[in-house]
């Protein structure tokens, strides 16, 4: 049996983050729940994930901190990040940096679909 | 040769014609003041200019007749009707070839000496109010200012930034109940019956419409907020292309089509105008066309037909537009019909508001389509916005 590759779902809103945990799990992921962007950065410490959803705003760290983390991270080279926010002028500057941006509200089956294509995609990283 | 008249003649003579023309002179004074009242005060309404102009003639009768209406609180009141010191003078000056013009003889040069004092104290009580507002608007200033941190906090100091919060707590709690409601939709709970499984696709549709009309609100909203702020700088369009070209590529991805940009030889490098805007209209144009294609594709083309024009052109393989609708899609609102079946609804998520935009800065939108055989959407700016006066 094929072992099952690590999402982080990083989203405060808990009814969001269960739409989104559900979507990667459907799609083929073993996924870590966060809930706020403490306890994202210490767990981006412990594992190596392949996918991260990351929520822009969230009350204590913002997302971007989080982002800037990961892509200075040389263990995370290979690790897609998809930025979902309702805020499209802010995740526009930091396009550049994300995988992908996907703006709110976001269907639960399409993210589903989108990111099962990922599994046995991994990322290249740029140079 | 007459006498010369004192002061106390005068006044008598003042007074008598108060006394006996004053509403005729009013009526006189008010015609008079608007023949010789500036033409450079076109923001000024003519009955305001009446009723200004019928007050200061009434306060220089009072005041020629001693009634209790000083010449200062008689300023204080000019400064009130917020008229500029320009203004006041133009209005003592009308006073002044007004009366001149009235009271004949030897009694001109005291009449005139009375308007001048007149004058003189009204100037004076002008001033005084002017400091005085000055003061309480500098205070305001100062406590807003004070103030800014809380109501940065609440969003209210910059609208365009209230209403991004706005959007932001609206959408969220929305994608939330969308995306609960298609995990039901799409069994991810257990199969569902066909009348469960028909209520939860109303729950969606009725959710989809309302998500578009909180995009088609603040989308008018921003507009309006930021309507007089419509940016002149220099810009790569190129550039915006390629920004929304990215921007949009997953959609696309999502839905298995193509989108594809073709940049023309003869594209303008720069082009001057409101870049963010600019992108802001590209975007939602390909997104609508996305949104609307289910086969094939979408193609964004940026191209210069002449040398004062550019145009950014949409083309899309999707589901197209009625010959009757393509009036009225520009209309705030249009798409959110709801007797339009799910796949029939155009979306049109901002066109009323792109064409409000493209119109604010000389341009032009257009749409061309057959149902069933795609769209085409045209955007022509000016290379460089016209010259003003």
């Amino acid at each position: 049996m094929d072992i099952q590759p690590l999402a982080l779902v990083i989203e405060d809103n808990e009814d969001q983050n269960l739409v989104f945990t559900t979507a990667l799990q459907q799609a083929g992921y073993q996924v870590d729940s966060l809930f706020n962007g403490e306890a994202a950065q210490l767990r981006l410490l412990e594992v190596v994930p392949e996918l991260v959803i990351l929520d822009l705003h969230m009350p204590d760290i913002d997302g971007n901190v989080i982002l800037g983390q990961i892509r200075a991270d040389k263990r995370l080279l290979h690790t897609r990040v998809i930025l979902a926010t309702a805020d499209a002028a802010f995740a526009g500057s930091l396009q550049p940096q994300a995988d992908l941006v996907l703006l709110k509200p976001i269907s639960f089956s399409q993210l589903s679909q989108l990111v099962s294509r990922y599994i046995s995609h991994p990322r290249i990283p740029p140079f | 040769m007459s006498e010369t008249p004192t002061e106390t003649d005068a006044r008598q003579v003042l007074r008598e014609l108060a006394e006996t023309e004053r509403t005729k002179l009013d009526r006189l004074y008010q015609r008079d003041l608007r023949e010789i009242w500036p033409i450079d005060y076109p923001q000024m309404d003519p009955r305001m200019i009446g009723r200004i102009a019928a007050q200061e003639v009434n306060a220089l009768l009072h005041f020629l007749g001693n009634a209790p209406i000083p010449g200062r609180e008689h300023g204080a009141w000019l400064s009130q009707t917020g008229i500029g010191h320009q203004t006041l003078l133009q209005l003592g000056k009308a006073t002044r070839q007004f009366v001149a013009t009235r009271v004949k003889g030897d009694l001109l040069p005291d009449a005139l000496n009375l308007v001048d004092q007149y004058e003189e104290a009204v100037c004076l009580g002008f001033i005084q109010a002017r400091e005085q507002a000055l003061r309480v608007e500098q205070d305001c200033l100062r406590r807003m200012r004070q103030s800014q941190p809380l109501d940065d906090a609440d969003g209210k100091a910059d609208p365009q930034r209230f209403l991004a919060r706005i959007g932001h707590k609206i959408r969220t709690p929305l994608g939330a109940m969308m995306g609960l409601t298609e995990m039901l939709h799409e069994d991810v709970y257990g199969s569902l019956n066909e009348r469960q499984r028909n209520l939860t696709g109303r729950i969606l549709d009725n959710a989809a419409i309302l998500n578009r009309m909180v995009s088609e609100i603040l989308d008018r909203f921003q507009f309006e907020a930021g309507r007089l702020r419509l940016e002149q700088e220099t810009f790569a369009p190129s550039a915006i292309v390629e920004a929304v070209y990215s921007t949009a590529l997953s959609a696309a991805l999502q839905k298995e089509i193509f989108l594809h940009k073709e940049i023309a030889a003869n594209a303008p490098q720069t082009v001057v105008g409101d870049r963010a805007r600019v992108e802001q209209i590209l975007s939602n144009l390909v997104t609508n066309a996305i949104q609307f294609t289910h086969r094939g594709g979408v193609t964004i083309r940026l191209d210069r037909p002449t040398d004062a024009l550019w145009t950014l052109r949409i083309e899309d393989t999707g589901v197209g537009i009625a010959e009757e609708d393509l009036e009225t899609i520009f209309q705030p609102f249009r798409q959110a019909d709801e007797n339009a079946s799910r796949k029939e609804r155009r979306i049109g998520l901002g066109l009323s508001t792109a064409f409000l935009l493209v119109s604010a800065m000389n341009g032009t939108i257009h749409a061309e389509s057959r149902l069933g055989r795609g769209s085409t959407f045209t955007v022509t700016l000016p290379v460089q916005p016209e010259q003003q006066g």
